[in-house]
């Protein structure tokens, strides 16, 4: 079981992903924002996959990631921003940042689960 | 999980949202440059339009789309609190709470749908892909494939298993030798794929799914064929406006 870390403040977002990826192996834990998401990055060392919301609510999606890549402990981690806006600097910033790509939502749950798997396929462990 | 825990979360919070906007309206209304009043209107819209599609309800994802772009240029400026403004955001939230308090198989859901969305993409025009929202168009991706991925062949599965949830893979071919001299005469040309893709997603959408592959400058997104559409009225009503 692989497990991930949502932040969105939408708690029907992190309901959708918790039901879009938890029959596929996934164990979904979510955070509604930066500073809950921190708390859990420091409890948890096996995280295999970060979705981030990049318009979150007090720390933004980007600070937060940009926080995450520094850190040694969590670089490792694969990250994908979430987004409903069509800001391409942005999201570009985040990529240069080291997020891996991101999802515009709405998304659905088969692009999810099938983008899950491919981002995890790196931190595959026996 | 079941669906209808799904439905159930979704519709608390949509409600949730629409309280906050209806009262972000009032206070615009009461206040026309109050900062606060935009913010609280651009977050709350925001996040509506992110979990719009969280059913796949294609009627509610356009109008929580329009109502974002207005809510995107009264935050950004470009667009300024008039009476006009306000109505329009006022009926375009008295119609999701219409649609949400009555149900997505209900024909009263959809009463004073279209005349909404037409009054707040009146506004402003709509940017081509918002106004496509649920209508397939035929992509070309060609790509190539940078040498950070640690299992090719898997990854360029899981790839295509990404494109193929976004809609239908009409062809993929691996590309052919590349043109540049440079990398020939190096030898060092990656594999790559040209993919047809014919899906309701921005290029956008596909971009984020791509970046993970290939580099900004090994990666090219064209829209080929404009895209079929069923004109329904409110995009009908947009078309004639334009053309008066």
């Amino acid at each position: 079981v692989k497990k991930v870390l949502v932040v969105d403040d939408s708690q029907s977002i992190r309901t959708q992903v918790a039901a879009a990826l938890e029959p596929g192996d996934f164990q979904v834990l979510g955070a509604a924002d930066g500073v809950s998401a921190l708390q859990w990055l420091q409890d948890l060392d096996d995280l295999d996959l970060l979705l981030l919301d990049v318009n979150l609510p007090g720390m933004s999606g980007l600070e937060l990631l940009e926080r995450v890549m520094a850190d040694p402990g969590t670089r490792r981690i694969p990250v994908l921003m979430l987004t409903t806006a069509g800001d391409r600097e942005l999201l570009e910033r985040a990529r240069k940042a080291g997020a891996k790509g991101w999802l515009v939502k709405p998304f659905n749950s088969q692009l999810l689960l099938s983008t899950a798997k491919r981002l995890t396929l790196s931190t595959a462990r026996p | 999980m079941p669906l209808a825990t799904l439905r159930a979360i979704f519709r608390t919070e949509v409600e949730e949202l629409l309280v906050n906007l209806d009262a972000a309206l009032l206070e615009l209304e009461r206040s026309r440059e109050s900062d606060a009043a935009r913010e609280r209107l651009f977050r709350a819209g925001h996040t509506l339009k992110g979990i719009g599609g969280v059913i796949g309800w294609i009627e509610f994802m356009r109008l929580t789309a329009a109502l974002e772009s207005v809510l995107d240029h009264l935050s950004a400026g470009t667009l300024v609190a008039s009476d006009e403004l306000i109505a329009a955001l006022d009926a375009g939230i008295e119609s999701l709470q219409r649609m949400v308090r009555a149900g997505e198989s209900s024909e009263a859901a959809l009463s004073g749908y279209g005349s909404a969305l037409n009054r707040l993409r009146a506004l402003e025009p709509p940017a081509p892909d918002s106004l496509l929202l649920g209508m397939p168009s035929l992509y070309e991706i060609v790509l190539r494939f940078h040498s950070g991925l640690a299992a090719l062949s898997e990854d360029t599965k899981l790839l295509l298993d990404q494109l193929g949830a976004m809609g239908e893979l009409v062809s993929v071919e691996p590309l052919p030798e590349s043109l540049s001299s440079l990398e020939r005469a190096a030898n060092r040309e990656p594999p790559g794929l040209r993919v047809l893709l014919r899906t309701a997603e921005t290029e956008l959408a596909i971009r984020g799914v791509c970046v993970y592959s290939a580099d900004e400058d090994r990666l090219r997104i064209v829209r080929l064929a404009e895209p079929y559409r069923d004109v329904s009225e409110p995009e009908r009503a947009v078309r004639e406006r334009r053309s008066e």
